[in-house]
């Protein structure tokens, strides 16, 4: 009786708590205990989220439906997989998922720069500035990455004798990404109400202040979960570096198996060593995405 | 305060809000601004607040000219206050975050002299319980309260609204009203924009109606409503 009112009172504070401790004392439990054996399974209750339990039965399940196509496909080739390849490279390997990570974390920052220059250009009254953003935009975004990965690296920067591959490899994807970063802040920015900005106006803040303290801080609570899905797709977009001969974990395992010529091994494991940086990403802007639903 | 505009016109996609719009007043304490929807009362209201530009025409309060160029109309915004209809406050921001922002920001005042000033008004119109909640935890009457408080924070002593009730019931109206009512009484020129008539014949000494971009009526609140019969039902 005690737990109702303040849980009434502050809906934020997570409505799964709030409906576990009604649960507890209201008679809606015993009848959730004559609840069939398939809808406590696989049924969730009306308007709540599936239980624990019930998640981790649905995902081993579904997981093991999945992996077990996968694993009766290979059953039917007639193909001696040798799984240790990449262990015995182990090195090359690590050396390569450290390339990987540094690239894309290096990509990032300059594409968060080259993003928000970007969109803030797209609002300025210098047209050459509007144009400019919107060609880089509709460039990078409608031709393929492969395609600016071999002119950027061949045509431009041996033009502007830049010789690093892993300096070039980070700028490219940079400028890639940061065609992506830039119409997430775009939107981000369209999406705060004019009235907020007026608000500011009135108050005496200068255009500079008005981003500072009014727009940006916003925007920025708005976007995260969306640049963070950008960092899923960068990390991922980085295994076509391999073709200007960067040694991320892509090319290491390229290499490997050219030696030994087991490209089917090799590869899903290297599915594998992807997942791992990518599903915590995932995780991460799925949770960004919840916790913001719940402010404002 | 003197209020004379002369020949104001703006337009909108071609549509006229404003038509010549000509106002002779003298002895304004606090003024309503009112008349049908779409009549041009806020674009009027927007104006004087030099968030939007005239076609033409020219406005002085007390004598001295709204200049529409970027310095002095950023000036002019520093020096008045301004609430409008709703989603005024930053939401990402406490209440009390609200009103010291644009003290240190704009007006460069110390941040401690800031608080010092935030916590007053907030003791003052007894918001000071809400003062670290986010504009999103506070009621609608609370947060037009916050807005108000805001802006007199930071405003020598011209203070307009536009519409500041519309968007509340009438509980959250009342203490709203309550608040504009306790201003006016201060040494302080108000200018609002506003549909509560009752409120307007109580408080406001003088009233403008405005029809289709143009001044109806004009002059002491009592004779503007017997003339434009606001006040029969």
């Amino acid at each position: 009786m005690n737990l109702a009112s303040p849980s009434s009172s502050s809906p934020a504070n997570g409505p799964p708590d709030a409906g576990d401790q009604k649960k507890s004392d209201s008679p809606a439990e015993s009848s959730s205990s004559r609840r069939s054996l398939f809808s406590r399974l696989f049924l969730r209750l009306e308007g709540q989220s599936p239980s624990r339990p019930q998640s981790l039965f649905n995902g081993l399940l579904v997981g093991g439906v999945i992996a077990g196509f996968f694993i009766l496909t290979f059953l039917t080739l007639d193909y001696t997989p040798r799984w240790n390849l990449l262990w015995l490279y182990r090195e090359k390997v690590l050396s390569g998922f450290v390339n990987t990570l540094a690239i894309s974390g290096i990509a990032l920052v300059l594409s968060l720069i080259i993003g928000l220059a970007t969109a803030l250009s797209s609002r300025s009254r210098l047209i050459p500035l509007v144009t400019f953003g919107r060609m880089y935009i509709g460039l990078i975004r409608n031709t393929p990455l492969m395609v600016q990965i071999i002119i950027l690296f061949y045509v431009v920067g041996t033009a502007l004798n830049i010789t690093n591959r892993y300096l070039v490899g980070a700028l490219i994807l940079a400028c890639f990404s940061g065609a992506y970063v830039s119409e997430i802040i775009r939107a981000g920015i369209e999406s705060i109400p004019a009235s907020q900005i007026e608000s500011g106006q009135s108050l005496g803040f200068t255009r500079f202040q008005l981003y500072r303290f009014v727009i940006l801080p916003q925007v920025a609570k708005r976007i995260t979960p969306g640049i963070a899905g950008q960092l899923v797709s960068l990390v991922k977009d980085s295994s076509l570096l391999s073709i200007i001969a960067v040694s991320e974990v892509t090319k290491v395992v390229q290499e490997i198996d050219s030696l030994n010529y087991a490209t089917i091994e090799t590869f899903i494991q290297l599915a594998g060593l992807y997942l791992l940086i990518t599903l915590p990403l995932s995780a991460l802007a799925k949770m960004l995405e919840r916790r913001f639903a719940y402010e404002n | 305060m003197r209020i004379d505009i002369d020949r104001l016109n703006k337009r909108y996609d071609g549509k006229e809000i404003l038509k010549d719009l000509t106002l002779h007043m003298d002895d304004v304490s606090t003024l309503a601004i009112t008349g049908p929807s779409g009549g041009g009362k806020s674009t009027l209201l927007r104006i004087l607040a030099g968030l939007q530009k005239p076609y033409s025409g020219q406005v002085f309060l007390d004598g001295q000219e709204i200049r529409f160029e970027a310095e002095p109309l950023h000036a002019w915004r520093k020096s008045i206050g301004v609430v409008f209809q709703a989603y005024n406050l930053f939401p990402h921001m406490t209440a009390l975050e609200n009103i010291v922002l644009p003290m240190t920001a704009v007006h460069k005042i110390p941040r401690s002299a800031a608080l010092e000033k935030a916590h007053a008004l907030l003791e003052r119109f007894r918001l000071t319980e809400h003062m670290l909640k986010k504009p999103g935890q506070l009621s609608g009457g609370q947060q037009q309260r916050i807005a108000i408080a805001r802006a007199i924070a930071v405003s020598s002593g011209l203070l307009l609204l536009d519409e500041p009730t519309s968007a509340l019931d009438p509980f959250m109206t009342k203490e709203v009203l309550d608040m504009l009512r306790e201003l006016s009484q201060e040494n302080r020129t108000i200018l609002m924009v506003t549909h509560e008539i009752a409120f307007a014949a109580g408080v406001c000494d003088h009233m403008v109606y405005l029809e289709d971009g143009r001044i109806v009526e004009a002059g002491f609140t009592a004779d503007v409503i017997k003339a434009t019969g606001m006040g029969g039902q």
